[in-house]
């Protein structure tokens, strides 16, 4: 490859161009597309997703799957999904982000709103303030039980709200 | 794999001197670690309990990206091109573009262009950054680049963006391309394109 | 340098294939070689991409539902 423009006809537009900031492409979406090429091992501790998001995010899955009356390998094998990530969503590992393709398969299973609970379970970096504030509280709120209690329903119903949005 | 395209000049804006700058296809090592330990502390340091409007006045909407990624992601890819430019033996500016992408402009819809999918200057030559920013040039020659492929690929010139706020002026103003307006597929950010007949008087 | 060089290849296409080569010469305003880098760099960023687990879909503009564009 060879530039089309003369050396010195470049260093007059250099010279002569207003001096302004050039910076172009995407601050989040960059993450997103990257998250479904680099290879999985190497994801783990660039990204840090924030803490009280995974812990709503697994938090959520639990409850929905408990919701149904479901087991964890129950799930993992009807929305064809590895067990083990399953395991680890619910474990609410510090710093795991699932693949796409799981949250995918998640958010069609439970009829869930796929983007929304992209950026809950960090696999898509977002800047959404309300909906972090709304994971604090639900992380916040929601503990483990054998049956979904009233306010576990309430809690949930809001979350889920909360990622249509 | 890394190959010098050609010999270029950026202005030293405090000498007002041309200093002479190598612009390369390709990324290796170093320019990588001069992004982490030359770029990334001083983007770092405005990072820090910086909100997303912060970040933008600072000037360091790209805290995040991570070029190292970048890289690992598209360094094998046929569609993705790099390019890096250096002077004083250390990295001033890097891009990516994608070979495909097609133009948004009516009258010539479905076209292929380059798309620029990242652009940065090291932030020591941002005149929003620093206070007293180091070389100019370093993103009119990433864009010749940027052109120059486009016209190689028979793709006649056409380059298309999404630009920072920040930077609207610059290509709208500036380089003369097309503004088709926000984008509200991709965060409502301006989306951008050079036709051929923008492209060519650029490169005269 | 040595990823530059570039080497000559025979293609043996159908009268159908040639044709469809063609049309998307006209249509791109693209050499057919020009078409056929742009068909190998589409084709491989598939790959990549299926072998992480992902699908592509096509999505309606109106509609906004997602067709399975392939299965594999």
């Amino acid at each position: 490859m060879n530039l089309h423009i003369d050396r010195a006809h470049l260093r007059e537009r250099i010279r002569r161009d207003l001096d302004l900031d050039v910076e172009a492409g995407f601050p989040i979406r960059d993450v997103e597309e990257l998250n479904m090429f680099a290879p999985r091992d190497l994801l783990v501790g660039h990204l840090a997703p924030v803490m009280e998001m995974t812990i709503a995010f697994g938090t959520l899955i639990e409850l929905s799957r408990r919701k149904r009356k479901l087991t964890i390998e129950q799930v993992a094998d009807e929305a064809r999904i590895d067990v083990g990530e399953l395991v680890a969503i619910e474990r609410k590992q510090s710093g795991y982000v699932p693949k796409p393709r799981t949250i995918h398969q998640l958010a069609m299973f439970f009829r869930l709103p796929e983007k929304g609970l992209m950026k809950l379970s960090g696999a898509v970096i977002s800047r959404d303030e309300k909906l972090r504030s709304a994971a604090l509280r639900f992380a916040a709120k929601s503990a483990g039980l054998d049956k979904l209690t009233k306010s576990e329903e309430e809690l949930l119903h809001e979350i889920v709200k909360c990622l249509s949005e | 794999m890394k190959s010098l395209v050609s010999t270029v000049d950026l202005l030293n804006r405090v000498t007002g001197q041309f200093v002479e700058a190598q612009l390369y296809s390709g990324f290796d090592e170093k320019n990588l670690k001069d992004f982490e330990s030359q770029w990334l502390p001083l983007l770092a340091k405005k990072l820090r309990r910086s909100t997303p409007e912060q970040l933008a006045e600072a000037q360091a909407q790209d805290a995040r990206w991570n070029w190292r990624r970048k890289e690992l992601a598209w360094g094998h890819a046929l569609s993705y091109q790099a390019f890096a430019v250096e002077a004083d033996s250390v990295t001033q500016g890097l891009m990516y573009v994608s070979k495909l992408r097609h133009s948004r402009l009516a009258g010539q819809l479905g076209a292929p262009v380059i798309y620029v999918e990242a652009i940065a200057t090291a932030p020591w030559n941002r005149p929003g950054f620093s206070p007293q920013p180091k070389y100019k040039g370093v993103g009119q020659v990433l864009m010749q680049a940027a052109i120059s492929l486009s016209i190689d690929e028979e793709f006649k010139g056409r380059v298309a963006l999404h630009a920072l706020p920040q930077s609207e002026t610059w290509y709208r103003t500036v380089l003369g391309m097309s503004d088709l307006g926000p984008d509200p597929d991709d965060h409502n950010m301006r989306y951008f394109e050079l036709t051929t007949e923008q492209a060519m008087k650029l490169i005269r | 340098m040595a990823d530059q060089i570039k080497r000559t290849m025979t293609l043996n296409l159908t009268d159908a294939e040639m044709r469809v080569l063609e049309q998307l010469s006209t249509q791109k305003d693209l050499s057919k070689t020009a078409v056929i880098r742009q068909a190998l760099r589409l084709y491989q960023l598939m790959e990549m991409r299926l072998a992480r687990g992902e699908k592509l879909f096509f999505e309606s503009d109106e509609t906004k539902e997602k067709a399975e564009l392939m299965l594999l």
